[in-house]
């Protein structure tokens, strides 16, 4: 299923990395509790131990990158995925997570000029790339002329897909300005869509092609 | 086509939300995080039949996790009635599904939480499984509950008080089968399909002095509302649910990533994100997993039907007969109804008998409303056993149906005697027969319609007509819109867009009604308890009728205040001001009258209309004739050309085209988009190799992930998807419309399979036609079984 021009890296294993915790037991909830004993609804709250986050640096690493021109430095464990460090720690939201794993194409990113799913992309090995997202419409002009023929030829319903199929067309007309209907559909055939826009997915992408060819 | 509309029916008109969707602004549910949240994961049952044991929560809880077990539950809430409700499997008692939950793990982060789960340990008493309904249905079945293993009937969301049988008769079946000169029976079965929305299931909740508020990925927030107000036994105006939340007035929330029936009212993760966030005192946030999706989430019932027609050698048919038999997974809530329906309305029959009967089985968690709700199964049923019929008779399948189908003449439910409010046939038949070129194309019974060179690769064309329960409304139908002095208008529905363009068809309505231009000067406020009223369901292909019944009554009632500030001014008669092109005027001198901004700028206050609708006892036709009560059909015909490898057995949909009957199209690029998208992506899938597996032995899924559940991809789209729109102006429904999302995907089951058998030449019982099923049909052909 993947295209010319997908990369595709196989996950570590989430169980084999543990990291350890420091727990504050019963302190943590305080103003939590306070709300609800005023709202009377819990009885058992003062039993609830909160933990606060680690503060020791176990197997952590920071990492620096560009993310649609953008310098970021975040403090990555081995097993943080690229779209959890995007969508949870740098509020970018836009690129997708459907399945978690490398089967839908709903988290593509591009990275350093090549598509990945971002949802099997260690963070940790993002030092120094370039990252682009669906939210770069203002620093790539492709993106932002896909998403404005997305618009057009209605290629979006629920759209959980769309960040995705936008940055497979993104990375796919970088490569071929010009491409064929079979090469949009090769292109784009790492992505699922649910509600059925793949009919319309090919127009835009032709729209969008003519458009930066200037016709 | 809809001359005298500026908005309605206009194909340049574009989704409202797109922009916002696409480039990352919106904010679905699972994009909301709040301060101090923690996640949750799940523990749940690996065993499909299994008393649970133990549940020791000591280590997690130790290591500083907060660990959700039935022992959280409300001590009595009151019955809802609905099973589904009954989370977290005591001990003591069964688990009857691999994937039924357990325990939730709250966690400081996702991957945190997953580590907690693996602390929490239950054991086990596997026990013997049950996972063949028709094994279910023998008396000596192990029962998997007291009670036995039908289902004793409930409450679905979805179509209301379950029956444990439904039983429908007309006529006297034996009678029509003595007089009957041909007789075809068969036995068909359909999967279990999985929704496989792609944002997963998720919620948010919050509690802040008392009162909880709720973020989730739902198709009816006010249900979840009032059913996890009765649960948490706390005051209505105390729990807020909304979908999606972004805070920024530049992207507005309420954004679903799709739910085909999945998401409707009241579910587990919002019961768990709100007992968690109670329990921990911040918020919690659950997430489900791909394969908590596919696991614990609801599936589209699997169907067995006994289904047996009788005809005379002219094709008339005389009678039918259809027994079916729901496979409800371990908690029930599915009724077959509306797939009887499917073997009663399509064809005037003088004589039919049909019974439902739905038993429990371990073999998946819940019947899921998922898009259609049964008419999937009963379309493909009733065409395969039609389409069987006119081969036995040697007849072309559109002569035959033609010669049977109920049409506008005949537009009566036979059961009741209700006339339909409308429908579109026999026009969508003709139409679409014609655009499809079916006369050229059909050659004859087991002639194909083209042939490759190397004779290997052949084509073959099919066709099926539909008559389907959906479509409908639903009380209530309401919605307010507001004018601000300023000129703008926000429409707020309680309907949900799940991404198939309801906000749209309701923008489009509010616009057209208010005389508006574009539909750039209206905010939607859809989806939040806070915000908007109940407008039932975002299911059932109900909201272009529902909610538009509500927001065409809201927009009147603004537009009739403004005129009566505008009257004032101008120095007329309210009645005699009209509103077009986005300036108000008097009705026979446009000249005499203000554009709408100056109309609203003379407000001194926002005004805002009232919108209610009311299914009446009666209602009046355009021909004049009053009707008691109403029967709300949605007809369409579809044809497909397939091509199949007579080596490898490929199968794939090179042409469809399908004519639907909509009453009026609203929002048209939204209309081709669901015809398009119930063919390409869920059509094709279920009818071709979309497929649930599981383990015979164990009950588990062997494949709950989208690489082994395979979902259709751009390969598979046909070149050419072609719609035509049936549109007659039903009374009632906004500008005369009706509902069109589920039709979408019911249409290519009723001419797919045809298409299949014709080019393999063999009998279609079963779906998905997968190359397993099509190779054992062949077979089964060639040694004449």
């Amino acid at each position: 299923m993947a295209g010319p021009t997908r990369r595709v890296e196989r996950r570590p294993s989430r169980s084999h990395v543990l990291s350890r915790r420091n727990f504050i037991k019963g302190t943590a909830a305080a103003g939590g509790i306070a709300i609800l004993a005023v709202a009377g609804l819990v009885a058992e709250s003062s039993h609830v131990s909160l933990r606060v986050p680690s503060t020791e640096p176990i197997l952590k690493k920071n990492v620096s990158f560009q993310v649609n021109g953008k310098q970021y430095v975040v403090e990555v464990e081995p097993r943080d995925m690229l779209v959890d460090v995007l969508r949870e720690r740098l509020n970018l939201t836009g690129t997708k997570r459907p399945c978690d794993r490398a089967e839908c194409g709903g988290c593509t990113v591009i990275a350093n000029g090549r598509l990945r799913y971002s949802c099997t992309t260690p963070a940790i090995r993002m030092d120094g790339a370039e990252i682009l997202t669906v939210e770069g419409y203002d620093f790539d002009p492709v993106i932002k002329t896909l998403q404005m023929s997305n618009w057009y030829e209605d290629a979006a319903q629920c759209a959980s897909c769309v960040p995705g199929f936008i940055m497979a067309a993104t990375a796919l007309l970088k490569h071929n300005p010009n491409p064929s209907v079979d090469e949009i559909r090769h292109g784009l055939s790492g992505n699922l869509c649910r509600c059925g826009t793949y009919y319309n997915q090919i127009k835009a992408v032709q729209r969008a092609a003519q458009t930066l060819r200037g016709g | 086509m809809s001359g005298q509309f500026r908005l309605v029916g206009n194909p340049n008109v574009r989704r409202v939300d797109t922009l916002a969707r696409i480039t990352g602004r919106a904010k679905y549910t699972n994009d909301i995080n709040r301060p101090r949240q923690l996640w949750a994961r799940l523990v749940t049952s690996p065993h499909a039949h299994a008393i649970v044991k133990s549940i020791d929560v000591n280590a997690a809880e130790t290591a500083g996790y907060v660990v959700l077990t039935y022992r959280d539950m409300p001590a009595a809430f009151p019955a809802t009635g609905a099973r589904r409700d009954k989370l977290f499997v005591p001990i003591g008692e069964p688990a009857r599904y691999a994937g039924q939950i357990i325990a939730a793990v709250l966690g400081r982060g996702e991957q945190d939480a997953e580590d907690g789960t693996r602390l929490v340990k239950v054991q086990y008493e596997p026990l013997p499984t049950l996972l063949n309904v028709e094994e279910s249905m023998k008396p000596n079945a192990i029962k998997l509950y007291e009670t036995g293993n039908q289902t004793l009937g409930g409450y679905a969301v979805e179509t209301g008080p379950v029956p444990p049988t439904i039983t429908i008769k007309l006529g006297d079946v034996e009678k029509g089968f003595a007089e009957a000169e041909a007789v075809v029976e068969d036995r068909y079965e359909t999967s279990i399909y999985q929704h496989a929305s792609l944002e997963p299931r998720a919620a948010v909740a919050e509690w802040n002095l008392g009162k909880l508020t709720v973020w989730s990925s739902n198709q009816w927030v006010h249900a979840a509302q009032t059913s996890l107000a009765n649960f948490l036994n706390i005051p209505l105006q105390n729990v807020r649910v909304l979908v999606g939340d972004s805070g920024d007035p530049n992207a507005p929330g309420n954004f679903m990533g799709g739910g085909f029936g999945d998401k409707t009212g009241l579910k587990e993760e919002m019961i768990i994100a709100a007992l968690g966030a109670r329990k921990a005192g911040v918020p919690v946030k659950v997430v489900y997993t791909r394969k908590d999706n596919f696991l614990s989430a609801t599936h589209r019932f699997p169907v067995i039907g006994y289904i047996k027609l009788g005809a005379k050698l002219d094709g008339t048919i005389t009678a039918i007969q259809g027994n079916l038999i729901v496979d409800a997974g371990a908690d029930g809530g599915a009724s077959g109804s509306d797939t009887a329906s499917d073997l009663v309305q399509p064809m005037v029959i003088p004589n039919i008998s049909i019974t439902v009967q739905n038993f429990y089985t371990n073999r998946y968690h819940a019947p899921g409303a998922m898009r259609d709700v049964g008419e999937t199964q009963g379309h493909f049923f009733m065409n395969r056993i039609l389409d069987r019929m006119s081969q036995a008779l040697n007849m072309d399948p559109v002569d035959f149906m033609l010669k049977n189908l109920r049409d506008k003449t005949k537009a009566v439910d036979p059961i009741s005697g209700a006339p339909y409010t409308g429908i579109g046939q026999p026009d969508a038949l003709l139409q679409a027969a014609e655009r499809f070129r079916w006369k050229e194309r059909w050659k004859g019974w087991g002639k194909p319609s083209w042939v490759s060179p190397d004779g290997r690769k052949i084509r073959a064309v099919g066709m099926g007509v539909m008559n389907s329960a959906k479509g409908g409304f639903r009380n209530p139908m309401t919605a307010q819109v507001k004018i601000d002095p300023e000129g703008k208008v926000t429409l707020y529905t309680g309907a949900a867009d799940l991404g198939g363009g309801q906000k749209t068809a309701l923008t489009i309505i509010t616009a057209e009604t208010l005389g508006l231009n574009s539909l750039d000067n209206i905010t939607v406020i859809s989806s939040d308890t806070d915000a908007t009223t109940n407008t039932g369901v975002s299911a059932g292909s109900t909201q272009t009728r529902s909610g538009g019944m509500g927001a065409w009554k809201a927009a009147e009632d603004a537009r009739r205040q403004l005129f009566d500030v505008v009257a004032k001014q101008l120095g007329v008669d309210a009645a005699q001001l009209v509103t077009e092109d986005d300036h108000i005027h008097v009705r026979d001198d446009p000249s005499r009258g203000i554009t709408f901004k100056e109309a609203a700028g003379l407000l001194t206050a926002p005004i805002t209309g009232q919108g209610s609708f009311t299914t009446p006892q009666q209602y009046t036709r355009k021909d004049g004739t009053v009707v008691n009560g109403y029967f709300s059909r949605t007809t369409a015909a579809s044809f497909a050309e397939v091509e199949v490898d007579l080596d490898t057995y490929e199968m794939r949909v090179t042409d469809y085209v399908a004519a639907h009957d909509v009453g009026r199209a609203i929002f048209v690029q939204g209309l081709l988009e669901q015809l398009r998208g119930g063919l390409t992506s869920q059509g094709i899938g279920q009818l071709l190799f979309e497929e649930q597996l599981v383990d015979p032995v164990t009950g588990r899924y062997v494949n709950p992930n989208f690489h082994d559940y395979r979902l259709p991809t751009i390969l598979e789209t046909p070149d050419n998807i072609d719609g035509i729109w049936i549109e007659y102006d039903d009374p009632l429904g906004p500008y005369g419309a009706k509902g069109i999302g589920e039709p979408c995907l019911e249409a290519p089951a009723c001419a797919i399979p045809n298409a299949v058998a014709h080019a393999f030449n063999v009998n279609i019982t079963s779906i998905p036609m997968s190359r397993k099923n099509i190779i054992e049909a062949v077979k089964a052909a060639r040694t004449g079984g």
